[in-house]
């Protein structure tokens, strides 16, 4: 019975101090310098940015559709207010994507809202388990763990494997010997756009694009079922109205080989204008040719980038006019 | 009659389809298949009464209480995957008086073989189907008709270690849940890529099922007491039956016979060593390690034959990693290693290469490397006394754990088709 108790509480030991230390490494000690890590880098920078910029001031947010293919460079001289690009990236689930979009917002600010098509369709299921989320917030904002519910909270914590374990190995490595990636602290402008993707550098991704499929959602299952992506984008919608914000919903850049669904266009507008923020649709419905797009879909190259944000802009304009004045107290 | 009874039934469940698809095939008619759902462990419990039939007739004493006899046959950590055991290592232990009373001992033992096991199979063999499993389906589903040097290559290793580490994994959980009960399955799985030579490849891989065929089929049908023709026919049936029984489908008949080629090519290369005195009796580390390279290289040809959906896909594969369809990496990569455009094309992104950006190269290799460590160079669970699996648990039991509560879904074990 000696040796019985002696093995398995062996055992039991050997269990608990696993987990102990695999609390302490992966919270504490390793990270992924250049894909969360850098993430962070682009939210640090963006939000202090913001933190200069009197109100009311445009914030332009979606993940990476709203970072490649809008330039608040180019629509704060035609809009003539400040305007921060806060996007980030679609990988980071929407709602603690929203959580630190908050952080930019003062009252009077004008949001704009590019969301891809599926920030909208995610689950509850899929937010919680979103393993690059959990690990950004683990890693780089504790502070929002005490935000999460409990079953969140331990999910985020046990968040990381042994790929995550190898990513951040190499990363580390990488990063230590000077590595950098192709888009990173230099390639973004102060307003927080990207740029330096030219369409010339993005020649040899045309191969990999005209093999992409269309990210437009299908008509049926968007328009059939209320996500809890959507929800979210609800409850933030709401607590702009409540706290003096304008939201404007915009359709995101897709390639324009299919036409978006109206009924599509509807439901997002109708989540606008229900909760009393408005939807922008703009004649072509930010569709462009495969050759506008730099390396990826939602990602339009800097030329087409410009263009799309400056005819925005001009559209914006009267929109944005009458917002203004409608809150100007004379 | 046993016999012919287990084996009609195998052939209907498992074969039946695999019939008529074949008939069509080759007549153009179309009979139509069958939707037969496959009983779980029919191949695996097929030969386990094959072999205690064979047995009995041999002499051996027959189980005459059939609690015991169903108990042998369907004892649940080995019921889907094996070991295939015979019934002169199980049943006795059976009539133990200590086998049904609660043994601490047994319990350590088995417990830190099973979790040991589970890390090898949640988070290794899981995380390596990940690199594997997108190139396999882009090469069947003619997403990628022509995978590129470096992107089959990370198929095809990928997936052999995969299989690896998944049916080593099968292997200890089985054989440590099985002590937990107090009852010792034989060892099933020995380092099979650190062989030589492949037929000591095959006195470590799936030991059971090797020493089945011997034991029932290549020692039946004249083993080597035949001549040296008879032989290598001998040779053929046994591995095309055995290819045959890991899948009802024409690439694994021809992984088998691929394997009774290289058993071949091995027995006549013994022959000629010996009539030649070639090698030297002490073979130094250059000898073993050529030898050690050169069976994992026909190792690997061969899990491509085996994992491809048709043979048109693992010709497609094996053409690519010998480079008949060119390389290609991703410009960032080619940036670091400006040499390497002589020979190889850039593209912007190969997304099927370790999603295709310079870390996920680098990931990727990383992981290969230290899965290679481990598969060339560690000592396997059975070479570690418990203590030293104690030790072991703290680096992996937080991965289990993980794993298991918060991870993705963890995948069907491969053997579990089987």
């Amino acid at each position: 019975m000696l040796k019985f108790n002696t093995h398995l509480r062996q055992i039991a030991y050997a269990c608990v101090f696993s987990i102990l230390i695999y609390l302490v490494v992966f919270s504490l000690i390793l990270k992924l310098p250049l894909t969360t890590g850098l993430t962070h880098n682009y939210y640090v920078k963006k939000l202090a940015y913001a933190a200069g910029l009197e109100s009311p001031k445009v914030v332009l947010f979606a993940g990476s559709n709203g970072l490649f293919s809008y330039r608040c460079e180019s629509m704060a001289t035609i809009l003539a207010l400040p305007c921060v690009n806060a996007s980030l990236h679609a990988g980071l689930s929407i709602d603690v994507a929203l959580m630190g979009l908050r952080e930019y917002l003062k009252r009077g600010d004008i949001v704009l809202l590019p969301l891809e098509y599926d920030q909208y369709t995610q689950s509850r299921f899929r937010m919680v388990r979103n393993v690059e989320t959990n690990n950004y917030v683990v890693t780089y904002q504790p502070k929002w763990l005490l935000l999460f519910s409990p079953e969140r909270i331990v999910r985020a914590l046990f968040s990381f494997d042994l790929e995550y374990l190898s990513s951040a190995l190499t990363e580390m490595l990488l990063s230590s010997a000077g590595v950098e990636r192709r888009y990173n602290m230099n390639t973004l402008t102060a307003n927080g756009d990207m740029k330096g993707h030219t369409s010339m550098k993005g020649l040899e991704y045309r191969e990999f694009i005209s093999g992409l499929p269309q990210p437009v959602p299908d008509e049926r299952f968007f328009t059939q079922h209320t996500f809890d992506g959507e929800r979210e984008v609800a409850k933030f919608l709401s607590w702009a109205r409540t706290n003096g914000i304008t939201v404007i919903g915009m359709l995101p850049t897709i390639f324009d080989d299919t036409p978006v669904p109206p009924a599509v266009i509807d439901k997002l507008r109708r989540l606008f204008t229900d909760n009393n923020q408005r939807f922008l649709v703009v004649p072509g419905y930010a569709q462009y040719q495969r050759s506008c797009f730099y390396d990826t879909h939602y990602h339009l190259n800097e030329e087409c980038q410009i263009r799309h944000s400056v005819s925005i802009a001009h559209q914006l304009q009267p929109f944005l006019k009458e917002i203004l004045s409608a809150k100007s107290p004379t | 009659m046993g016999i012919v009874c287990n084996l009609l039934l195998l052939g209907y469940f498992k074969y039946v389809n695999f019939f008529l698809n074949t008939v069509n095939a080759c007549a153009g008619t179309s009979l139509l298949a069958k939707s037969i759902l496959l009983p779980l462990g029919i191949s695996f419990f097929t030969f386990q009464q094959l072999a205690y039939l064979v047995d009995v007739y041999r002499g051996e004493p027959a189980e005459r209480n059939f609690l015991r006899y169903c108990l042998f046959v369907t004892f649940f950590p080995k019921l889907i995957a094996g070991p295939i055991v015979y019934q002169r290592e199980f049943l006795p232990q059976l009539s133990k008086p200590g086998i049904y009373r609660f043994n601490p001992d047994n319990l350590a033992e088995g417990l830190t073989i099973f979790l040991l096991g589970l890390f090898k199979k949640v988070v290794i063999a899981d995380m390596l189907a990940k690199f594997a499993d997108p190139v396999f389906t882009a090469v069947s589903t003619g997403v990628l008709p022509s995978p590129s040097f470096f992107v089959a290559w990370q198929g095809a290793l990928a997936f052999t270690l995969q299989i690896y580490f998944d049916f080593s994994a099968y292997s200890d959980m089985a054989i440590g849940a099985s002590r937990m009960f107090g009852i010792t399955l034989p060892v099933n799985f020995n380092s099979p890529y650190k062989a030589t030579n492949i037929r000591e490849f095959w006195s470590r891989w799936h030991i059971t099922l090797s020493r089945f065929l011997r034991d029932y089929i290549y020692i039946p049908l004249g083993g080597n007491r035949k001549g040296q023709i008879r032989q290598y026919i001998n040779l053929m049936i046994t591995m095309l039956i055995c290819g045959l029984w890991h899948g009802a489908g024409w690439t694994f008949v021809a992984w088998g016979a691929l394997h009774a080629v290289y058993l071949g090519v091995n027995h006549g290369w013994n022959k000629i060593k010996a009539a030649f005195a070639l090698m030297p009796q002490r073979v130094g580390w250059l000898g073993i390690w050529s030898g050690r390279l050169l069976t994992f290289s026909a190792v690997i040809s061969g899990w491509v034959l085996f994992r491809a959906e048709s043979f048109s896909s693992a010709l497609a594969f094996l053409k690519g990693m010998i480079g008949l369809n060119g390389a290609v990496l991703p410009s960032q990569i080619l940036n670091l290693i400006p040499p390497l455009r002589a020979l190889v094309k850039s593209a912007g992104t190969v997304p099927l290469l370790a999603g295709g950006t310079v870390m996920g190269f680098v990931q990727f290799s990383l992981i290969t490397l230290a899965c290679m460590v481990i598969v060339f160079f560690s000592k396997n669970l059975y070479e570690l006394n418990l203590r030293r699996r104690i030790y072991l648990l703290v680096p992996s039991f937080a991965f289990v754990f993980q794993a298991i509560l918060f991870g993705r879904m963890p995948s069907d074990f491969i053997y579990f088709k089987f």
